[in-house]
């Protein structure tokens, strides 16, 4: 579960980013993030993943209050987030199979765990035969892939996904999408922000749609997603 | 959702102790490896800050066991009254042992300086026309090292023999031993003030090049941030890195240390050998000593490397 409460955030610029935002996510729930540039979708993810913390209200996931954790905390909880960029934010000296088994070597985990789960990883999005690649080596789509196997190898529970098809063309845009639509089957909570009426489109599922740092619609997902759907705009 | 998952079992703990050190080992090594020119010039500057102190307290430490040697000929001649008998002079030597500050005391009879003499000077016929042996019976006086390393007690000890009434005058260079003890004392404050100095520009040059690998990795450290990486995590490699550059510095700057030893010794030798037969056995770095300054070096290296991690790593956050 995810729960915004009254959430503001505004930069030492004064730039108000985000205003007065309050919803609610249940676990398992795909939703959409929508709004033109600057709305305000980056920031909420940010605040999501805690790159930046809220200036006014309260976030909980899963029941822990986001603004009370320390940066042992913040740490650990990062490690429970799968977080894809539209830049991929790849390390390009590093492997395709360095770069997905990242998270899992941060945790610690043994070699031999994280050779099977990265492999597994890169399998679930068709790569593995690429695993010896540099990122810059691959294709825009190829590289997105590689960020979506690094984000979902260590099983998170959410998925945060800011314009991930942001630099990609419609059909490989639907196969990223494709891959959301499996994990969120899989009961992980995915947030994608976008601008890309395309995918909701395509894909229809419950709407937070942000103007100017403000929430100004929560569409509830058409049947049967509606019923899971239990957040309203504030 | 549970905030940490806990990978327990003995493989984890073996994996953490032992596999991904030597793993990090390998990578910092690859990673110093990916920039050759800047690693050289670091290890480089790092060879040189530990071998010119070593080198040059080296060389005090060679001069002073020189200088030991010559200070122990620092004597002092007391010549005495030609009424003085030879058995009356032998007495007071033997006196003279007794004293604080004496390490010994032989008498020279006046017959005996005269052949001394003769042999060291090689006068021979002269003296052998003169009417009577014009030298005098001297106790010639070994100071211990409390005494001969001070000009000023070495003098004051003189003061002190010359008022036994069976002494006509003594004598003792003491010039030579303050500027002796001025020199050893300039070379000791050089190699002190050089090494401060140079063991500052090493802490610095290791900061500076973790700063500059830090920055160059500046993408990287943040994805890692991101995924929600530990400052432990992020700084491993560069400590690691700081290791390798306190081992390969310190390994060079006992090389360069030896070279410039090795090609000291020669000139040495040479010289030695206009004074003495045996020549001079100049005293190289211990392998324990070095052992100690490469021990010395990976500390101060890692050290520096994480002072520096310390402030730079904060301004790397993600955004």
């Amino acid at each position: 579960m995810i729960l915004f409460e009254e959430v503001s955030k505004s930069y030492y610029t004064g730039q108000q980013a985000l205003q007065n935002i309050s919803f609610r996510l249940e676990d398992g729930e795909m939703v959409y993030l929508r709004g033109r540039s600057g709305a305000g979708k980056s920031s909420l993810l940010k605040l999501i993943n805690l790159v930046e913390r809220p200036s006014m209200g309260r976030i909980m996931v899963d029941d822990i209050s986001l603004g009370g954790l320390s940066e042992r905390g913040m740490q650990l909880y990062r490690r429970r987030i799968g977080m894809i960029f539209q830049d991929y934010r790849l390390i390009n000296s590093r492997t395709v199979y360095d770069n997905v088994a990242l998270p899992l070597v941060i945790c610690g985990r043994p070699p031999e765990e994280v050779r099977k789960r990265a492999m597994a990883s890169l399998d679930l999005v068709g790569l593995l035969e690429k695993r010896n690649y540099y990122p810059l080596q691959l294709s825009g789509g190829e590289q997105q892939r590689v960020g979506i196997a690094r984000a979902v190898v260590n099983r998170p529970r959410i998925i945060l996904a800011d314009e991930p098809t942001g630099n990609l063309d419609h059909d490989l845009s639907l196969e990223i999408l494709k891959l959301f639509l499996r994990f969120n089957r899989s009961g992980v909570t995915v947030i994608i922000a976008t601008h890309d009426n395309t995918l909701v489109s395509a894909c229809p599922r419950r709407q937070l749609v942000l103007e100017s740092g403000r929430l100004i619609q929560d569409i509830p997902a058409a049947a049967p997603q509606a019923a899971q759907a239990g957040g309203s705009a504030s | 959702m549970r905030m940490a998952r806990r990978s327990g079992g003995t493989g984890t703990f073996l994996y953490r102790l032992f596999g991904r050190p030597l793993e990090m080992l390998k990578s910092s090594f690859a990673m110093m490896w990916r920039t050759p020119i800047r690693t050289a010039l670091t290890i480089a500057v790092i060879a040189v800050s530990l071998a010119v102190p070593v080198t040059l307290y080296l060389l005090y430490s060679n001069a002073t066991s020189v200088t030991d040697g010559l200070h122990e000929d620092s004597r002092i001649s007391l010549y005495l009254k030609r009424t003085v008998t030879e058995d009356r002079g032998r007495a007071l030597a033997e006196s003279m042992k007794k004293r604080e500050g004496i390490k010994s005391a032989r008498y020279i009879s006046s017959d005996e300086a005269l052949v001394e003499f003769s042999k060291t000077t090689g006068f021979t016929e002269p003296i052998v026309y003169l009417a009577e042996n014009p030298l005098p019976a001297v106790v010639e006086i070994i100071p211990d090292e409390t005494v001969s390393h001070s000009a000023e007690k070495a003098k004051a000890l003189l003061q002190e023999l010359l008022k036994n009434q069976l002494v006509e005058q003594g004598k003792i260079d003491v010039d030579w031993i303050k500027k002796l003890n001025a020199l050893a004392d300039m070379l000791r404050t050089l190699t002190f003030g050089l090494g401060v100095m140079l063991v500052l520009g090493f802490i610095l040059t290791v900061a500076n090049s973790v700063r500059i690998d830090l920055t160059d990795r500046r993408d990287e450290i943040v994805v890692e941030k991101l995924l929600g990486a530990t400052d432990r995590f992020i700084y491993e490699p560069f400590m690691y890195a700081s290791f390798w550059y306190g081992l390969l510095g310190g390994l060079a700057a006992w090389w360069v240390n030896e070279v410039f030893m090795v090609c000291f010794d020669s000139s040495v030798q040479e010289l030695a050998k206009q004074y003495t037969p045996d020549g001079f056995d100049l005293t190289f770095l211990p392998v324990s000593a070095a052992g100690l300054m490469i021990l010395f070096s990976i500390a101060l290296s890692m050290i520096a490397a994480r002072t520096a991690l310390g402030y730079v790593s904060r301004s790397v956050e993600p955004e």
